[in-house]
């Protein structure tokens, strides 16, 4: 295993701090803009070096080790320069995007540095690819329960993958959120600089620690506006060891949300379902592949493949009981798992039953359809237009999407009740967000929120629902205590 | 900033007891027409039965015990504390083993106990919404008949409160499979300390914003005070069942943790008892554990019945591939329940064994356990006082119980100190000082042993956020109280920064 280099933030900061304090230095702020990222003077030229600035990508900070990340946050606080922090730039259009600031990219800050599966954790630089780690955990037959999802890559164009970075600074979820956690629920611990350019850390490397406050759990869907995570520590776990999908047939939202109720509180434990509504169903060139034929609700459940078959057995018992009348039945289709064919046994994660649970999980058939529509093809990258998630109250969601139903034809979205029926995700056309974001937020209230997580560039919608003044009040308070000169794109979540 | 006031007491001299009864009035007076004259507790010999919580071996008597009754009492008497800059303390049940809800002389002590309703239980959404008095225990005992529980299930759970999970991020037996108290909360209703009522959370996943109630959760009282919380419950197991694994080494009992573990595994529960602990355990309960083993193993697996028996099979057989040298699965819920009676009353047997127990709480990497059980036999020799050990073995909290007398002059010190190096060992070897008792009074000047002072004003300028004044729990949790005035301070060089007409928040 690689080691991390043995950082010395106090002398990097000294350095760094020596370098401002020379009087050559020039007020480089309207430079940085004018040149594009460039820096002048010799000062100057020294602090992109020590920022591992390259010639060629002028535009762009590579810190490779965490002092050079101090040095780069010194410099910027002393210069005003805004730095957005990113990694292979997948969730870039996540957020507010300031497009003054100087990208800072942690791709060199990576690397497992730790890993030993017996002890459930595993360390790695911020800016390790996922699919590193991702293997790493899978050839131990382990995995990050919250399952990272792709759709990131899907929605933005030349990202090669994710950093476990980016993973914890949206608070990333895979679909079984519900049951499985997000990384606020694996990050065990951190090392970071903050927007004060001091490099600190929080929590530990064991599986159960309350030494001090939680800030795990800040940085967790912070999107870098506190601090730049440099070293993550996450709880990890056995991968499941077989899984069933099981349909039953319905196309109304009310129904499917019952259903729903149903399914979350059956002690046979589903790990997951979702309601396919007509429209999207209907547009799923994937859906005969799994053996789906008409629109409904899917589960899954998860186990060891022996107990499978009783417990969907019971599952259909308890909904009969209840007066469903519609059969409910395992997926057979040819990308289906056939509990016979998933033995406990971990290599099956790569089987085809885990391919359905992720395409669900990404929603990527609903994101292939939506990007060979014509008259969305208004994004020149070619990106997928507009993607918004609802997060609310389960039983609330019928009376959310009715929202949706004031829409005109022509701008009806495509949606999916995901997570169990805890999340909508809404697949929007990029002329209707402004007009299906407002329609959401108004509708949901106070029993949840509605985040965008793809919008195309310059759209400005707000990303996220703003939280109540008081809230918002002391959300900004903690971005003044990590980051008191703004200099980590502060107005990211809520445009000032 | 404050003066502190001397604690009420008899060596309280004349004039100080004369400025402690008129603080007293200042806070009677701000809160009449608020608090009903039994709500608010001023006499010395009423306040006594205050003046510690579960960690005894502190005492403080507060100037004042306030026991609102609903949430517009909390924000009302928040807001006079603030106003008069008098520290509060909240507390739930007491239960504390780290001195986190110690009164403090110059201040209120907040009962929560008054605010014991549950106020909603949603069903069809998983959902409790109980205020911060209700006991955990309590919360299952709501829904059990219907079939769900709430899975955090501390030691303490038929006293403890939920307000006090929520201040603590308590665990329990459970928490390797079903997660500490921060992942099985929804939402809060919390008082700032200026007496503003916001609700963070509801019956949904996750928020806008930053995850305020992640940081809250396990904040100790220092942030705000909790007056209802949304917890999310879970369908009862259909089958729960225990395995008792003796060994004849505690090396043994490692590796077979490590072996279910990695065998996909994942156990509801995954205790280790060693032999002083497990030998004070059977006489005391009488559970059946094999008093001839050095170190006991009991580990439940729940869920789908079909599953429960599949998993049983194969924890015995990995066991048994791991020289246990002696396996008993339970075979009826009453078995079940005899084999955790026996770990449930660790505490207490232990305390029959010897006039006085310190329960200690740190995690280690548990590949470590072997050599932190050796170093722990060195220096309990060294310090000639017994230790038991008590192992939430799955995700490598120790409970390590220091055997003393507090009547022999200088063995609570040699306790304290035997702990605290106790606990240091256990940052030297990659873990932490507290898993799940909080860092409170006890462990309060050992932060330096994990933190740095960079790492611990990154942590107290989060406080700065929520409380300014450092009037919410002040004394506990950090070495050095800093004002946030000289935690703020930022150096900007040149005295200067570019563009001050950029909006930035």
């Amino acid at each position: 295993m690689p080691i991390p280099s043995d950082t010395q933030p106090e002398t990097a900061a000294a350095d760094a701090e020596a370098l401002l304090l020379d009087s050559s230095l020039p007020d480089v702020a309207s430079d940085v803009r004018r040149d594009a990222g460039s820096l002048g003077g010799p000062a100057a030229a020294e602090a992109n070096m020590a920022v591992g600035l390259g010639a060629d990508e002028k535009t762009t900070l590579r810190p490779s080790s965490t002092d050079a990340l101090i040095a780069a946050i010194v410099e910027a606080n002393a210069t005003g320069r805004v730095l957005s922090v990113g990694g292979f730039g997948s969730k870039r259009s996540w957020g507010h995007t300031d497009a003054t600031a100087t990208a800072l990219c942690t791709q060199d800050l990576c690397g497992i540095y730790d890993y030993s599966p017996d002890e459930l954790v595993l360390t790695c630089g911020a800016g390790t690819p996922l699919c590193e780690v991702t293997a790493a955990l899978h050839a131990n037959g382990q995995h990050l329960p919250f399952a990272p999802p792709a759709w990131p890559l899907r929605l933005t164009a030349g990202a090669p993958d994710q950093t476990l970075g980016g993973v914890v600074a949206t608070n990333l979820a895979g679909s079984a959120r519900f049951r499985r956690g997000a990384a606020r629920d694996y990050l065990l611990g951190f090392s970071a600089v903050s927007g004060r350019g001091e490099a600190f850390k929080a929590g530990g490397k064991v599986m159960k620690n309350v030494t001090g406050y939680d800030l795990s759990k800040l940085m967790c869907g912070s999107f870098g506006t506190l601090a730049v995570l440099t070293e993550l520590s996450f709880k990890v776990l056995p991968q499941p060891m077989a899984r069933l999908f099981a349909v039953t047939t319905t196309d109304r939202l009310e129904v499917a949300s019952q259903l729903l109720a149903q399914l979350r509180g059956h002690p046979a434990e589903i790990a997951n379902a979702w309601f396919i509504p007509p429209a999207t169903f209907a547009a799923w060139a994937g859906a005969e592949a799994l053996g789906l034929t008409c629109p409904g609700v899917i589960f899954e459940l998860a186990g060891p493949a022996g107990g499978l078959n009783a417990r969907l057995a019971s599952i259909r018992t308890a909904l009969t009981e209840r007066g469903w009348s519609q059969p409910v039945e395992a997926l057979h289709g040819r990308a289906a798992a056939h509990p016979s064919a998933a033995m406990d046994s971990a290599a099956n994660e790569t089987s085809a039953g885990t391919t359905l649970g992720t395409n669900l999980a990404d929603l990527a058939p609903l994101l292939d359809q939506f990007a060979t529509r014509s008259e969305d093809n208004s994004d020149p990258d070619g990106n997928a237009s507009a993607l918004i998630r609802v997060s609310a109250t389960p039983t609330e969601m019928p009376r959310i999407a009715a929202a949706l139903e004031a829409l005109p034809e022509a701008h009806a979205p495509r949606t999916l009740l995901d997570c169990a029926g805890h999340w909508l995700w809404v697949l929007g056309q990029a002329s209707a967000l402004s007009h299906i974001a407002a329609n959401l937020r108004i509708a949901t209230g106070d029993a949840g929120h509605v985040t965008v997580v793809h919008q195309p560039v310059g759209a400005e919608i707000p990303a996220f629902s703003q939280p109540p003044a008081p809230i918002l009040a002391i959300q900004r308070q903690i971005q003044r205590a990590f980051d008191p000169n703004g200099v980590l794109a502060p107005n990211r979540m809520f445009p000032a | 900033m404050r003066t502190p006031l001397p604690s009420s007491s008899p060596h309280l001299t004349p004039e100080a007891s004369a400025a402690r009864k008129a603080q007293q009035s200042r806070l009677t007076d701000a809160l009449r027409g608020v608090l009903a004259d039994d709500q608010m507790i001023l006499a010395d010999e009423v306040l006594a039965p205050f003046e510690s919580d579960g960690l005894t071996a502190h005492r403080v008597r507060p100037l004042a015990t306030l026991l609102p009754a609903n949430t517009e009492q909390v924000a009302a008497v928040l807001a006079a504390c603030d106003a008069l800059e008098v520290p509060v303390v909240p507390r739930g049940a007491g239960t504390s083993l780290s001195g986190g809800a110690l009164p403090q002389a110059d201040g209120v002590l907040l009962g929560l106990s008054k605010l014991n309703q549950i106020l909603e239980i949603d069903y069809d959404n998983l959902a409790v919404r109980a205020q911060a008095g209700v006991t955990n225990l309590g919360i299952t005992e709501a829904v059990r008949a219907r079939g769900f529980y709430y899975a955090p299930d501390p030691s303490s759970q038929i006293a403890c409160t939920i307000g006090g999970n929520v201040g603590e991020n308590s665990g329990g037996v459970h928490c390797l499979k079903y997660g500490l108290t921060t992942n099985n909360i929804l939402g809060v209703r919390m008082v700032t300390i200026q007496g503003e009522v916001i609700d963070i959370g509801g019956k949904y996943l996750d928020s806008s914003g930053f995850d305020l109630l992640g940081v809250i959760c396990g904040s100790e009282g220092l942030l705000g005070v909790i007056t209802e919380v949304t917890v999310r419950i879970l369908p009862t197991p259909e089958r729960a069942r225990a395995l008792l694994l003796g060994f004849d080494n505690a090396l043994d009992a490692a590796h077979c943790v490590g072996a279910i573990i990695s065998a996909g595994i994942i156990p509801a529960g995954l205790e280790m008892m060693d032999a002083l602990a497990i030998q004070a355990a059977e006489a005391f309960a009488k559970a059946g554990y094999p008093v001839e083993s050095s170190a006991l193993l009991i580990a439940e697996v729940d869920g789908a019945a079909t599953d429960v028996d599949i998993e049983t099979e194969t924890v015995a057989a990995i066991a048994r591939a791991h020289g246990a040298s002696y396996v008993r699965a339970s075979a009826t819920e009453a078995e079940r329940l005899r084999f955790w009676a026996g770990r449930k009353a660790a505490f207490p047997a232990v305390g029959q064994i010897s006039p006085d127990y310190y329960c200690m709480d740190g995690t280690i990497p548990r590949h470590q356990l072997p050599h932190v059980l050796t170093r722990m036999q060195e220096m309990s020799d060294a310090y000639g006082l017994r230790v038991a050990n008590v192992f939430h073995a799955g995700d490598g909290n120790l409970h390590p119980l220091i055997l003393y007398d507090a009547n022999i002059p200088g063995e609570l010190e040699r306790a304290e100190a035997f702990g605290a190096d106790i606990l240091k060992l256990c940052v030297a070897v990659g873990g932490v000082l507290t898993g799940e008792h909080g860092v409170g009074v006890e462990k309060r000047d050992l932060m330096g042993e994990m933190f740095t002072e960079t790492d611990l004003a990154h942590q107290q300028r989060l406080k700065c956020a929520f409380d300014p004044k450092s009037l919410l729990n002040p004394e506990k949790v950090f070495p050095t109280l800093h004002r946030c005035a000289e935690l703020g301070r930022m150096h900007v060089h040149g005295g200067r920064l570019p563009h001050p007409d950029l909006p930035r928040f």
